[in-house]
């Protein structure tokens, strides 16, 4: 074999970075991100997930150049991977289920119809402020995506509480 | 402030139907929405189709999970107009205007730009790995295919980890055999990953994609 040049011991360079990102940590948020917030059966193929995710940010496309990306790109690239990868498993899983005869788009229980109809049902600002609310997101967080104050954002979660759980309560009685 | 409602959040998850994800955003947008890059009505539009869909409403949670974990930069929305932004956009567009006649001048000599994945002729020529994909820990043998009018290649050997664990520089044939010395540090890895830089005489690099290798 012919190999010229500088050929460097691995222990001279090690690192663990991504396009200069730190990979151990960004590994660990995804990990816990999908651990937390997706089923078992979603979950238990998080490895996979994650790890599909950081070569992706290694294999960066023809386009992307050689300038360093900043970070804010290579965490939404590896999330965007990993969703991808999430809805073609579940695309697998639905196809799999109607070949064995299941219905995989059968819809929640009844309550579905009362909550979700109480939601439809209020002013628009509150609607979005309380599904990001229900969602899990805080009243900081809900102020950011929506590019409210705080003050703002809490009023409308406040507000649109206090209506949902009126029209929820109507519907009970 | 509203408390936290565990039993409105639980009933609220518990009436989310599937869908055949058909019209579901993409996910880029997903994490637009909560990194607060998108205009009102995309965002509006965004989050009422979560609330319809089991899936979209997981993403946007998991987009809402990364984001806060990740460091501050990291989760900034990235390429979309953000609403607060308006009036500093307007500047910007001077700015602009004025850094357009810099940053459309042709690179200086020497900037060398990396195409992974394919060569600027296309993707028939990409770099492409010949060796096997299944080898013997102590004689690991990396061959790609030769690129053509490449001077020499970069090669990098990683773990699936991403730690570097071997790099060789101006390597002039199309073949590298990897020291066992540099794999003795990671004895326990039964999987590399591997990937060629093939350095054209103008200093341009064509970049492979990146090859998986399993150890006996």
């Amino acid at each position: 074999m012919a190999s010229r040049g500088d050929t460097q011991k691995g222990d001279e360079e090690k690192h663990t970075t991504v396009q200069g990102l730190d990979a151990a940590r960004l590994r660990e948020v995804l990990l816990r991100a999908v651990e937390r917030q997706c089923p078992a059966e979603l979950a238990a193929h998080r490895e996979d997930f994650v790890q599909l995710a950081l070569l992706r940010l290694l294999d960066r496309s023809p386009s992307e150049g050689s300038r360093p990306l900043r970070a804010s790109y290579l965490w939404k690239v590896a999330y965007t991977v990993i969703i991808d990868e999430i809805r073609r498993f579940r695309r697998q899983q639905r196809q799999g289920e109607a070949l064995a005869g299941g219905d995989a788009s059968a819809p929640g229980p009844d309550v579905r119809t009362e909550i979700q109809d109480c939601l439809q049902g209020l002013q628009d600002r509150r609607r979005v402020a309380v599904t990001l609310y229900l969602e899990g997101f805080g009243t900081s967080e809900v102020a950011q995506a929506m590019g409210w104050t705080l003050k703002q954002a809490e009023n409308l979660i406040y507000r649109g509480v206090a209506d949902l759980r009126e029209c929820l309560a109507g519907g009970e009685r | 402030m509203t408390e936290v409602d565990p039993e409105l959040r639980a009933r609220f998850r518990a009436s989310l139907p599937l869908t055949d994800g058909g019209s579901c955003p993409d996910a880029a947008e997903l994490w637009d929405t909560a990194a607060g890059g998108l205009s009102f009505v995309r965002s509006r539009a965004v989050v009422d189709h979560a609330r319809g869909c089991v899936q979209c409403s997981e993403a946007l949670r998991l987009a809402r999970d990364v984001q806060s974990e990740a460091p501050a930069d990291a989760s900034a929305p990235v390429s979309t107009f953000r609403r607060r932004e308006l009036p500093v956009l307007v500047g910007l567009g001077l700015a602009a205007a004025a850094g357009a006649f810099l940053f459309l001048r042709p690179a200086p000599p020497g900037t060398a730009t990396v195409e992974r994945g394919m060569s600027s002729a296309g993707a028939s020529e990409a770099l492409r790995a010949l060796s096997p994909d299944h080898q013997r820990a102590d004689a690991v043998v990396l061959r790609w295919a030769a690129h053509p009018g490449a001077g020499s290649y970069n090669v990098t050997v990683l773990t699936p980890e991403l730690q570097v664990v071997h790099r060789a520089v101006g390597v002039s044939e199309a073949e590298l055999r990897v020291p066992a010395g540099a794999l003795r540090q990671t004895a326990t890895t039964r999987e590399l990953l591997w990937n060629v830089d093939a350095v054209l005489p103008d200093g341009r690099t064509v970049g492979s994609p990146t090859f998986r290798l399993r150890l006996e």
